[in-house]
């Protein structure tokens, strides 16, 4: 006996804790949200392509796209390009989407990447360390003014993220010395050019970032900030400005120079980008998570076709529903017809709703009792006392949704989707309990089971709790254990207290 | 609210949850109730041991048999008809004797052999069953209740409840049926439950519904210190049960025949917590006695019934 409480509570133990550490790692770690309604920004970016061939040439395309960006995620994405075969690569911190076609048809192409971004607010990615740095020897008079900047911004830095910041103010001095770095034409690159000579000179890595900044979405052109790494990690630099740190609006695209798309085989290139803010609701976005990576997120239900998952929210509160009624039956002691018929009638009032509900559901039962009476007069066998009894339960259906849909009453309608045999079923133990028992004890397991239908669907149809089963259903192992918990309990019900009234108090 | 949880608790009132997992489940296997839940099943295991139940008349199983009621019913007087897996007294017919050619029960209401009839075909068709499983009726003599209890009870046949842990008898109570509970002798209808001292056999006080009461509703006789006859008998039957049977938790069910002294009429693997609201006392502590007493080791019938009548007299 002492193991099996000890086998009995190690199990609840396991459940709760694998299904609550599944729920906390999937929460907490692959971000899946719990709540339906969170509002998350995200953004669809749309980068493309266009050009001029001639026929029966051999086309390469290539253009950077989106790869990793702090404070974003891409969700989705999609390549669109005719008769195109495309690959994805990785270069160096960046990567590329590659189009290929043999043969042209001469005409204008097009080829587009759409990505579907949203903010995050984990942010655990890094870039990988840089390679070892290649310095070049400068000229002499370029020397000079590398140097004079060196000995400037080290004297109002003390480290190398305040030094890089302090070469950028120096350069935006625009002084002689800068001049001949930047060169005639002041702007944004040229300036983060200049500053990534200098800091070479030194040994400090650094890069140039290409982004966008996404609330501004009428101007979709990169802007550039400097990518300074310190030794440890890297630090993000506004060129302008030369303030630490990325502004969270903005999207990095390319990290490092070169070209933004290559092309051979094309003519009159032109790389055009657009931005537009797309609402995405939670569990979409929980979706597309699933696509992306871990396997504990590829095993989910996202995965099934949407009308299979439309069922399995269903499905998945029934549990919910026999949870109800276990508190009803084993805590308070209401009596209902049938272990879990409240939870049909429940599903059933999903599409009724409550009150229709109630009132379809007696009406239904009360005038198939009156049958069930008369046909007790008739003196059938029980199988052809059921069947007649469900084909009057039928009819009956049948009337009242005629009825209602002259009356002008919509609900009526939905009477067809009670479980007709479930109350048949109802009818015949209530008849029979009404002969045996009397009409009050009938009577009471009547309402009970009302009761009993209305909390089941009052829990199964509340909309934060669906989701919230439905997006983590191992929620339902947390769910089991407290059943098996619940399922402990050996003292009374509340109906006991009433019942062995007369104990209380003797002694 | 709480104050009278635990004064129950205090108390060691059985609750259903405590009594499905702690006594049912454990002490009876699934596999054995087959044996309590068809009665004629318990009947024939009582015959070879010889308890004494009351003879088997026929057997009715198909509806062939029920068009040759009459002559099948023929040689009896009168007879009980019985469904083989009926619950709660439900499908009862007694029958008395016979007037015009109908039958009479045991409440005056004549029946014709059709009425009978189609009372047989509701049953064979599992009308009364658990569940509403086919079924079979049987048809057994007549139990001609003692007279002791002819005073306080109302048509119908007062039986008595012994419930037993591990063999070891832990309490009883007398049901009497009242005009209330129509000759049913099951307490949520309104018969009334007596307590038995199971050191004596004499009635205690008595519950109508849930409040405690001293005589008949409907006679007003006092239903207080009648001693039952064959009372160490009757726990002896009851004790039994538990080698009969396998199962070590049950609602032994006794009559007391006039001629034919105490007869074992049905069993029960789940038992009713009534007999508590009966006795006025919890049956907590004694099944708590009882398994101490049982872990010791096992005990003959004899002195297992002497031990209940030691320990649990009042």
């Amino acid at each position: 006996m002492k193991s099996n409480t000890r086998h009995l509570y190690g199990l609840i133990l396991a459940l709760f804790v694998i299904g609550s550490g599944l729920f906390f790692y999937r929460h907490f770690i692959l971000d899946v949200p719990l709540t339906d309604n969170e509002n998350i920004n995200s953004w669809m970016v749309e980068a493309s392509l266009h050009f001029t061939t001639e026929r029966n040439t051999p086309i390469k395309a290539n253009f950077i796209i989106p790869y990793m960006s702090p404070h974003f995620s891409i969700i989705d994405e999609y390549f669109v390009g005719q008769n195109y075969g495309i690959t994805t690569n990785l270069e160096g911190y960046n990567r590329l989407a590659m189009w290929s076609l043999r043969r042209s048809m001469g005409k204008p192409q097009s080829l587009y990447y759409r990505a579907i971004i949203r903010e995050t607010e984990n942010n655990d990615f890094h870039l990988p360390t840089p390679p070892r740095l290649k310095i070049h020897t400068l000229d002499e008079t370029m020397q000079m003014a590398v140097d004079t900047i060196v000995n400037r911004a080290r004297q109002s830095s003390a480290d190398i993220q305040t030094f890089a910041q302090a070469t950028l103010n120096e350069l935006n001095k625009q002084d002689g010395h800068t001049k001949l770095l930047v060169g005639n034409a002041f702007n944004e690159n040229s300036l983060v050019e200049a500053a990534i000579l200098v800091l070479n000179q030194v040994k400090i890595y650094a890069m140039p970032i290409k982004g966008l900044y996404l609330t501004q979405q009428n101007k979709a052109d990169f802007k550039l900030f400097l990518a300074v790494y310190n030794g440890k990690q890297w630090v993000y630099i506004n060129p302008r400005t030369s303030s630490a740190g990325l502004p969270k609006d903005f999207f990095v695209w390319q990290y490092g120079k070169g070209p933004m798309f290559e092309i051979t085989g094309g003519k009159k290139p032109i790389f055009t980008l657009t931005i537009s803010p797309t609402p995405i609701n939670a569990l979409s976005i929980a979706k597309s998570h699933s696509l992306q990576s871990s396997p504990l997120l590829k095993f989910s239900l996202l995965q099934l076709p949407v009308h299979v998952q439309d069922t399995y929210k269903i499905l998945l509160m029934l549990p919910i529903g026999a949870f109800v009624i276990l508190l009803l039956r084993n805590f308070i002691g209401l009596k209902t017809f049938g272990t879990f018929m409240p939870v049909l009638i429940a599903l059933a009032f999903r599409e009724t709703h409550v009150i229709w509900g109630i009132i379809l559901f007696i009406t239904i039962v009360s005038f198939g009792l009156i049958a069930r009476f008369y046909l007790e007069k008739l003196r059938l066998l029980l199988v052809p006392r059921l069947a007649c009894i469900l084909t009057v339960v039928v009819l009956l259906m049948i009337f009242i949704s005629v009825i209602s849909q002259n009356l002008g009453i919509e609900s009526g309608l939905s009477v067809a989707l009670f479980p007709m045999v479930i109350l048949t079923m109802t009818i015949e133990r209530m008849c029979i309990s009404w002969d045996e028992r009397g009409a009050q004890d009938a009577l009471k397991s009547g309402v009970g089971s009302i009761i009993a239908a209305v909390l089941a669907f009052w829990a199964m149809s509340n909309a934060p709790l669906q989701y919230l089963i439905f997006a983590f259903p191992e929620l339902l192992l947390v769910l089991l254990s407290i059943i098996l918990v619940f399922g402990q309990y050996r003292g009374y019900r509340l109906a006991e207290l009433f019942r062995f009234n007369a104990l209380v108090g003797e002694k | 609210m709480f104050k009278a949880y635990q004064q129950l608790h205090q108390q060691g009132v059985l609750s259903i949850n405590r009594r499905n997992s702690d006594y049912v489940l454990r002490y009876n296997r699934r596999k054995l109730y087959p044996l309590v839940d068809d009665k004629l099943k318990t009947k024939r295991l009582a015959m070879q041991a010889s308890i004494a139940v009351p003879p088997l008349y026929e057997l009715i199983e198909t509806e062939h048999q029920i068009k040759k009621l009459e002559q099948i019913v023929a040689p009896y007087e009168d007879f009980v008809i019985k469904p083989a897996r009926g619950a709660g007294g439900d499908g009862i017919v007694v029958i008395t004797n016979r007037i015009l050619g109908r039958y009479r029960q045991i409440n005056g209401r004549l029946l014709t052999n059709q009425e009978i009839s189609y009372h047989l075909s509701c049953l064979l068709s599992g009308a009364y069953s658990l569940g509403g499983h086919p079924d079979y009726a049987i048809i057994e003599r007549r139990v001609i209740v003692d007279p002791i209890f002819a005073n306080v009870s109302h048509e119908g046949v007062p039986d008595i409840r012994v419930i037993t842990l591990l063999g070891y008898p832990a309490m009883a109570m007398v049901r009497l049926p009242t005009r209330l509970s129509s000759g049913k002798a099951n307490l949520h209808q309104g018969a009334i439950g007596v307590g038995i001292n199971l050191g004596t056999g004499k009635t205690l006080g008595g519950v109508f519904h849930n409040d405690a009461i001293d005589y008949h509703p409907d006679t007003l006789n006092s239903i207080v210190d009648i001693e039952i006859p064959y009372w160490s008998k009757i726990l002896e039957i009851a004790a039994s049960c538990y080698e009969l049977t396998g199962l070590g938790y049950l609602g032994v069910d006794i009559v007391i025949d006039q001629k034919h002294g105490p007869l074992m009429l049905e069993l029960n693997a789940r038992p009713g917590l009534n007999i508590q609201i009966a006795n006025r006392e919890g049956i907590l502590h004694r099944y708590r006695d009882i398994e101490a007493r049982a872990a010791r080791g096992k005990e003959p019938i004899e002195s297992r019934v002497s031990f209940s009548q030691q320990h649990f007299s009042r």
